[in-house]
């Protein structure tokens, strides 16, 4: 187990933004791949089974995000698979973001904020990656 | 530049007279009037049948009961049946109008006639018209009015004009024998008919020039509404395009700084730390405006019920952190706990800006004290520090868009200036009211006043 490297899987438009969470990742020996589009991640998901999905909201359209995540836990391979959605865009695309008012509302873990903040960004993939029973 | 809430755009049925549901809306209106006009005549037929032994009350009773009984018919019409097509609400409305004329002819006859002082409530009638209608119809409704006061006035017998007249006439005044005079009545005829056309023409002139007016003033408030709309989202769409490649950069910025710090000189992390603050500042300057923004556009926002004792406890905690200028809280708040219907986000906003100040300008070990009163229906949250305070020439200011004192200026260097913009803004939103007093180098007290229910 100490080789585990578990695989990230990273879906954003933003290549830039990409390579800023590699690089964040890749510091803390995870294994990243990444995709441009929510159906390349989508498919991306099914083929190689990552350990952790990181999702933008706003990719071609301004919930791209929303529908990607819907798919990913309609399909029973990645239903499990956590996923963190990058948001820059509270309350402004009127869904709503808060896992108090509706548990049921976003098959979505946890939320982290764009600008990202790296420590922040380790600790909730760390919390995420922890082994399940 | 100011962020101007929205206007909601005027009725259309208010603003053009001619829609089936206004015309609806003045016909039951109408039957509103009538019931009162019912009242009055009552009262007013009970009065004079005391001062005018000639008087049979009985006419009057019988004219009461015709009129409740088409006004039943008119509002039992109204509710059972859906509003229909312009026209024929207008038809509606002439037939009713029509009716009326008869019976206050019918009343009038019965009551004195020419001697009756009701003749007045033809140009009642006539001015209504000019309300809905216009034109032709306005004279149309005129004309019948002439004629059927005329109509009254020649046809009554027991004057000299017509001796042997086909109706007999019912005295309320007696002697006056100008009443019977061929010239007098002349004369009271061509004077009404006189009025009654002058009267059509001025009232709906008036109203001609007012439709005019109104249609082009709502003609005007609806591209200036869809103007200030494109506006916004065009400003909201600027202020996201230049976000995201922001927010990239500062992600970059603080990953160099979190991961490869120890492999940077001091200058290059000097500068860094300088790059970062700067484009925080930015998005901070990007999420404000967003804020304001969407202030002015979005009417609706979520209601929800707050426990306010609660969320203040938690904002302060939240914003003092590991409090690192040792700010002393003092929390005055009443025993009971005090439940607001309002809009949770916003007063959450309002409540963050103010205590975040509260925190920021305040002095080393300062005070801050949070009150919390309720006040009949009003509840006061009143926040005091003992930060840099605020110059008595600044205070009118700082509720604009991008102003920040100098004092401001050296006490945080970064800072949007639009915090307090988007207090005013979302208190006004709240129906709540804001004040502030302050001594420069002392202090700051501001006093929120909410009402319970929003």
């Amino acid at each position: 187990m100490d080789n585990y490297e578990p695989t990230i899987l990273i879906i954003d438009d933003d290549i830039d933004l990409v390579e800023v969470l590699r690089i964040t990742l890749e510091n803390e020996n995870y294994k990243v791949i990444d995709a441009q589009t929510g159906l390349r991640g989508y498919n991306l998901a099914q083929t190689m089974n990552p350990s952790l999905i990181i999702l933008d909201v706003m990719m071609g359209t301004i919930d791209e995000g929303f529908h990607t995540a819907y798919q990913i836990r309609a399909n029973p391979e990645t239903k499990d698979t956590p996923i963190i959605m990058l948001t820059a865009v509270v309350q402004q695309t009127g869904f709503k973001f808060s896992k108090d008012d509706d548990e049921a509302f976003l098959p979505v873990d946890e939320f982290i904020e764009k600008p990202v903040n790296p420590k922040k960004l380790i600790d909730t993939v760390r919390k995420l990656l922890v082994p399940v029973k | 530049m100011k962020f101007l809430d929205i206007p909601e755009p005027l009725d259309d049925d208010v603003s053009r007279f001619s829609t089936a549901r206004s015309i609806r809306l003045r016909a039951d209106w109408f039957i509103r009037i009538r019931w009162l006009a019912m009242t009055a005549s009552l009262i007013l037929g009970f009065v004079a049948d005391k001062m005018s032994p000639d008087l049979n009350f009985t006419y009057i009773i019988i004219f009461i009961i015709a009129l409740i009984t088409v006004n039943v018919c008119y509002f039992s019409y109204s509710k059972q049946v859906a509003i229909q097509s312009l026209q024929y609400e207008k038809y509606f409305v002439k037939i009713q109008m029509l009716i009326d004329l008869i019976l206050l002819t019918i009343l009038i006859h019965y009551t004195g006639g020419i001697e009756n002082p009701l003749f007045f409530i033809y140009f009642i009638h006539v001015i209504i018209a000019s309300l809905m209608f216009k034109g032709k119809e306005v004279y149309l409704i005129a004309t019948v009015a002439i004629l059927l006061f005329s109509g009254e006035v020649v046809l009554s017998g027991g004057n000299s004009f017509m001796p042997t007249g086909f109706l007999n006439h019912h005295h309320i005044i007696s002697g006056g024998d100008h009443l019977h005079d061929v010239n007098y009545i002349l004369m009271m005829l061509a004077s009404f008919w006189f009025v009654i056309l002058f009267t059509a023409f001025v009232t709906s002139s008036m109203m001609d020039r007012y439709r005019v007016i109104r249609d082009k003033l709502v003609r005007n408030q609806k591209k200036l509404i869809s103007a200030e709309k494109e506006k916004m989202d065009f400003f909201r769409f600027v202020t996201h395009e230049i976000k995201s490649p922001v927010s990239t950069s500062l992600s970059a910025i603080n990953a160099v700084l979190e991961l490869y710090s120890t492999e940077l000189n001091d200058n290059a992390r000097n500068l860094l730390n300088r790059a970062q603050g700067r484009s925080q500042q930015a998005i901070d300057m990007v999420k404000d405006l967003s804020e304001l923004t969407q202030g002015a556009i979005h009417h609706q926002q979520i209601r929800g019920n707050i426990e306010l004792c609660t969320l203040i406890r938690k904002i302060v905690d939240d914003e003092l952190g590991n409090n690192p200028k040792n700010i002393i809280t003092e929390f005055i708040l009443p025993k009971t706990s005090i439940e607001l219907s309002t809009y949770p986000d916003l007063l959450e906003k309002v409540l963050v800006n103010i205590i975040s100040n509260g925190i920021r300008y305040n002095k080393e070990s300062g005070k801050l004290i949070v009150k919390l009163q309720r006040d009949n229906r009003l509840i006061l949250i009143s926040i005091t520090d003992e930060g840099i305070g605020i110059s008595a020439s600044d205070i009118p200011k700082i509720y604009e868009e991008f102003f920040r004192s100098s004092e401001a200026k050296q006490t945080a260097k970064i800072g949007t200036g639009l915090g307090l913009a988007i207090v005013k803004r979302f208190v006004g939103k709240l129906n709540g009211h804001i004040s502030v007093t302050s001594e420069l180098g002392a202090g700051t007290t501001f006093v929120i006043k909410l009402p319970e229910n929003v």
